[in-house]
């Protein structure tokens, strides 16, 4: 006994039992998760070509299991800033050398056996002959000014942190994940999703960005489950900010 | 490498960027001729003679300053760059408690300890763990090797549940800070096979 459609007869309906062969008509990201039965596929306002990304990005929800400290926030933020340590041990090095060059021929000249490391002569006569606004003074003021700033900026920007903070809710206990780590998990788990045979996760700013690949030609509804399942791993892992999720599909 | 390295980074970078920047600044805006003409002339050689006249009034003495103040720039470059390499590792100390028992800590036993417990949850597949810190502000440091399927919640709990108490009580200390590096490690056949 077969019952009549009890939706309305929509001129997709074919699509709910048979995959045509025509090229795969991709879900809007927009709509909520269509029902996979009754599933009535895209909708007409969002024309889309053949094996084009569909992407959406939404907001996990907010499902705090721990309560949230902002003091243990912030001693977690602090912990995984990066050290700086490239740019501090080439200013250290420069330092140290200028240093001592400068004292050993000082003390040298004073002593009354000068090093002349530096030939200093013809240092004092270029800088006796060359005025303030001689354009090669102007040009090595220009680039000492922007080394300067560049310094003053990696000493007072934060940076990317190197672990991942992870929300404990406790000062005294901070964790932090290795960002690979944590793309790759949430890789995997968009790979457990049916439909889905390959994965990549990159952080792009504060979004995870997942590429999958799906070798079905008609992946409707498989954007909102990659999506479920991420944003699902993101609440287990619990970094310390949400990362919102975008889905771009790759479809056959 | 310890937290204080990062901040002394940041505070040196910030100290030598102003200078350069003001450096820098100011013979660019004298050389634009944008300060007062009596006080700083663009148009005149760098050297000049009022620069000389300071010289030859304060020989030689003023190059024995120039002297120290080399001196004293190369020796904080040379402590920045041996701080690079700093640990801030914890040895073995001694713990007197108030009844007069004297306990000798030997922190890689402490350290073994709290990384056994913490890898003895299913979850945790490995953890090392070493103490850091000063005597009176003991903490720790761990490296945990998680199955990334498990939520995060349990190597927080593994930590603040049982670990991090149990080492309070065998220190004597009301905080013992703990951070943690997790790295996730996922089965290697998690593909799904269709």
């Amino acid at each position: 006994m077969t019952l009549p459609p009890s939706e309305p007869p929509v001129p997709a309906s074919e699509e709910d039992t048979v995959p045509l062969p025509g090229p795969p008509v991709p879900t809007s990201g927009e709509r909520p998760v269509p029902d996979p039965v009754s599933g009535t596929g895209p909708a007409p306002e969002t024309p889309t070509a053949p094996g084009a990304e569909v992407a959406e990005a939404t907001t996990p929800p907010v499902a705090p299991r721990v309560p949230r400290n902002p003091r243990a926030d912030r001693a977690a933020v602090r912990a995984f800033r990066p050290r700086r340590v490239v740019p501090a041990v080439i200013t250290a090095a420069l330092m140290t050398v200028a240093g001592v060059v400068v004292a050993a021929e000082v003390i040298s000249a004073l002593l009354g056996r000068p090093l002349r490391w530096i030939p200093y002569d013809r240092l004092l006569a270029w800088a006796s002959s060359t005025t303030w606004d001689d354009p090669g003074v102007l040009l090595g003021a220009g680039v000492i000014t922007a080394l300067g700033l560049l310094l003053v900026l990696l000493a007072i920007v934060p940076g990317r942190p190197r672990l991942i903070p992870v929300r404990t809710g406790d000062p005294d206990l901070i964790i932090g994940m290795q960002p690979r780590s944590f793309t790759r998990a949430l890789a995997h788990a968009a790979e457990q999703v049916p439909g889905i045979d390959h994965a990549r996760v990159r952080l792009r700013g504060k979004t995870a960005e997942v590429t999958a690949h799906s070798p079905l030609r008609e992946p409707a509804g498989l954007v909102e489950a990659v999506q479920r399942t991420v944003v699902e791993r993101i609440a287990a892992l619990g970094p310390l900010k949400d990362y919102p999720v975008r889905v771009n599909l790759r479809g056959k | 490498m310890d937290r204080k390295t990062g901040r002394g980074n940041r505070l040196g970078l910030l100290i030598m960027g102003l200078l350069l920047t003001l450096l820098g600044g100011y013979t660019l805006a004298r050389g634009a001729h944008a300060l007062p003409q009596t006080m700083a002339p663009g148009g005149e050689p760098l050297v000049n003679d009022p620069v000389r006249a300071v010289f030859a009034r304060y020989d030689p003495w003023l190059w024995w300053v120039i002297a120290a103040a080399a001196i004293v720039l190369a020796l904080f470059g040379l402590r920045w760059l041996l701080v690079q390499g700093r640990r801030d590792r914890l040895g073995d100390f001694r713990l007197e408690s108030g009844s007069g028992g004297i306990t000798d800590v030997r922190t890689s036993t402490v350290a073994n300890a709290i990384a056994d417990e913490v890898g003895s949850h299913p979850a945790i597949l490995s953890a090392s763990a070493s103490m850091i810190g000063t005597k009176e502000h003991p903490a720790v440091r761990l490296r945990v090797v998680a199955d990334e399927k498990a939520p995060m919640s349990a190597v927080r709990e593994q930590l603040s549940g049982y670990a991090i108490p149990h080492m309070r009580q065998t220190l004597e200390r009301d905080h013992v800070p703990a951070i943690a590096r997790v790295s996730l490690e996922g089965p290697s056949h998690s593909r799904r096979v269709r």
